[in-house]
């Protein structure tokens, strides 16, 4: 490395004599070109749809959760039904039909359970249920199950979409609850993050992110919205001809569509774990780090 | 009976009469070491459902499992800008704030007013109308100024997208020693 | 009475509304501000009365606590220190790459390294919600044209 340096150097001096004005850039960049391998430089781009819906708990968490929210029910205070439910009102009524009491404590009686104690018609001793009325019972014995109504029962739609169901891959409506990436297949079969060449030259050189957004709108259509996390790459995978730096971004709308071209022929909406199954392993091996797990 | 239970509890005040009643200013009420509690107050799961439909479960103390919201971050054009298909909803329409701003617009919208004196000049009196017509652009301007001035934009302006932050030169509170 | 000011005193009779920012013109209830004072104060005492009965756990109660807690905290532990190791791989893998683009391209380091103060975190990412919204991507997305 040393002596290719200097012989740049010596080239660069030279070149200054016989041309006479040319700056030290241009000279470091021609000294590149002719003394070592000319390394192209490529911009990858990893475009992620971050989760839509929240992570599905493991066992672990799910009983941790239940045991706490358990304790803390518990240790509850009565809930202050005079403060919500104004005496002699309907609602008041209503509400009171739906709760089943505590057992009182009765002048010898025995009690299996222990014996109550009962203070503003709460069972001390364990957690108060309190059973809420159905508001909705009016309109579902209508039958009217209007859309527009706003006081409509809540009726979450599924975790599981249809791309889920039909295995979409093209789709970005797929695992809700995991981050998806972009990967393409190149015409030799291969997958990979998509990746576009920067030009060299002094004039058409552009930074490496504004390279993989222009990239990206060539690849997959220009109504697409996305946003750059940042400049500096967040990974480099490296081999003899050319050196790849990964900027990451994540798609905010908009629809990928993949333009005709020869480069790839096809593209998919993966998570990490199917990533791995797809790509080569020494590939995955240097990204991995740079994925989001879930 | 009420009074009852008062003067017993309460022995330190002293009876004065019968419409009077004094008390000390604080219940006395010894918290033992360990045993002061937490006030956790009963709440309830509720499952609200966002104005795009999504649903999200969250605690209340409000007496009601399922909330509907119709106006929020969801379908706010602020949050939202890349989309033109969204259906502002104004939860507030019909509230006090907008029956005064129905009835009182005019008064403190300050175009319509300085456009109606002119066309009233118009039609009474076409003499001044040469004199009156850049006395009215003249008073128009100030006001529009102030307007800018004193006006919410310039606070909106800083959710904007191209403002930034203060790196430095801003007046910083610093700490510093006294001198001994 | 038949002076000339009895007219004037007559008017002056007329009740006169007067209203005082402030000031309380109805009764709370029908109790005196005392008696509503010691209703407060008492119901403020009575906490203890919406309160249920203190936990109190056996010996075998609080070791089995004890675990569960202990295992949340390793759990939660463990959970922390991958996250940690994936920070620093991710840190290490940026180094990386910036020190190879330095050797190979000072312009594009340049670039890359510049500074993006003022840069957003864009409004429209959501924080993911328990149960997906009806319409769960927008595709008809245009660019808008840049004046």
């Amino acid at each position: 490395m040393r002596l290719e340096e200097a012989e740049v150097f010596v080239n660069g001096l030279l070149q200054q004599h016989k041309g006479g004005s040319m700056t030290f850039q241009q000279v470091a960049l021609r000294g590149m070109a002719t003394a070592s391998k000319p390394r192209a430089i490529k911009a990858g781009l990893i475009l992620s749809r971050i989760p839509i819906v929240t992570q599905e708990a493991t066992t672990l968490e799910k009983q941790y959760y239940e045991y706490q929210s358990e304790l803390e029910r518990r240790l509850m205070w009565t809930f202050p039904q005079y403060f919500y439910f104004r005496k002699g009102t309907l609602s008041e009524k209503r509400f009171l039909a739906a709760q089943r009491g505590p057992v009182s404590r009765q002048p010898g009686v025995w009690f299996p359970k222990g014996v109550p104690d009962v203070r503003h018609n709460r069972e001390r001793r364990t957690k108060q249920e309190v059973t809420l009325p159905k508001s909705s019972e009016s309109e579902s014995l209508s039958g009217a199950n209007n859309e527009d109504d706003v006081s409509r029962p809540v009726v979450p739609n599924s975790r599981i979409t249809d791309a889920d169901r039909e295995n979409d891959t093209t789709s970005l409506e797929r695992q809700l609850s995991s981050t998806l990436y972009l990967i393409v297949k190149n015409a030799a079969g291969k997958w990979a993050f998509p990746s576009f060449s920067v030009p060299l030259d002094s004039e058409a050189k552009k930074p490496l992110h504004i390279t993989a957004e222009a990239g990206l709108r060539e690849l997959g259509g220009p109504n697409i919205n996305t946003w750059t996390v940042s400049n500096t790459p967040a990974g480099v995978l490296g081999d003899a001809q050319a050196t790849e730096f990964m900027i990451k971004s994540h798609i905010v709308s908009g629809r990928f569509v993949l333009q005709p071209q020869k480069q790839y022929d096809a593209f998919a909406w993966l998570t990490k774990s199917e990533i791995q199954q797809r790509v080569e392993e020494a590939y995955f091996k240097e990204l991995s780090c740079i994925l989001a797990d879930n | 009976m009420l009074r009852s239970v008062i003067f017993k509890r309460f022995a330190t005040g002293g009876y004065h009469g019968a419409q009077q009643i004094s008390i000390p200013k604080r219940p006395l009420k010894k918290i033992r070491l360990g045993k002061a509690r937490p006030a956790i107050y009963h709440k309830f799961d509720v499952q609200v459902e966002l104005s795009d439909g999504s649903v999200i479960t969250r605690r209340s103390q409000f007496p009601k499992d399922q909330i509907r919201l119709i106006q929020d971050q969801r379908n706010n054009p602020l949050w939202n800008q890349s989309r033109d298909d969204l259906v502002v909803v104004d939860a507030n329409a019909g509230g006090r704030l907008d029956r005064f701003k129905q009835k009182y617009d005019t008064l403190f919208n300050f175009e319509a007013p300085a456009k109606q004196p002119a066309a009233d000049a118009k039609g009474k009196n076409k003499v001044k109308e040469v004199k009156s017509a850049p006395e009215e652009e003249a008073a128009a301007t100030p006001a529009a100024e102030e307007e800018d001035a004193f006006g919410m934009d310039d606070y909106m302006s800083l959710l904007d997208q191209n403002a930034q932050q203060v790196q430095s030169g801003g007046k910083l509170a610093t700490k510093k020693r006294d001198k001994k | 009475m038949s002076s000339p000011w009895s007219n004037n005193s007559r008017k002056l009779s007329q009740p006169v509304l007067q209203f005082v920012r402030g000031k309380r013109t109805k009764a709370k209830g029908a109790l005196s501000p005392a008696v509503q004072r010691v209703i407060t104060q008492l119901s403020v005492m009575s906490a203890g009365r919406k309160q249920p009965k203190m936990l109190k756990l056996s010996r075998e109660d609080l070791i089995k606590h004890q675990t569960i807690q202990n295992c949340w905290s390793m759990y939660q532990r463990e959970l922390r220190e991958k996250r940690n190791e994936q920070l620093r791989l991710q840190y290490k893998s940026t180094e990386k790459a910036m020190t190879l683009l330095e050797q190979l391209d000072p312009e594009l380091f340049e670039a890359a390294n510049a500074s993006e103060a003022g840069k957003r975190f864009p409004l429209e990412l959501k924080v993911p919600t328990e149960f997906p919204p009806d319409q769960v991507w927008y595709y008809n997305y245009k660019p808008k044209e840049e004046q």
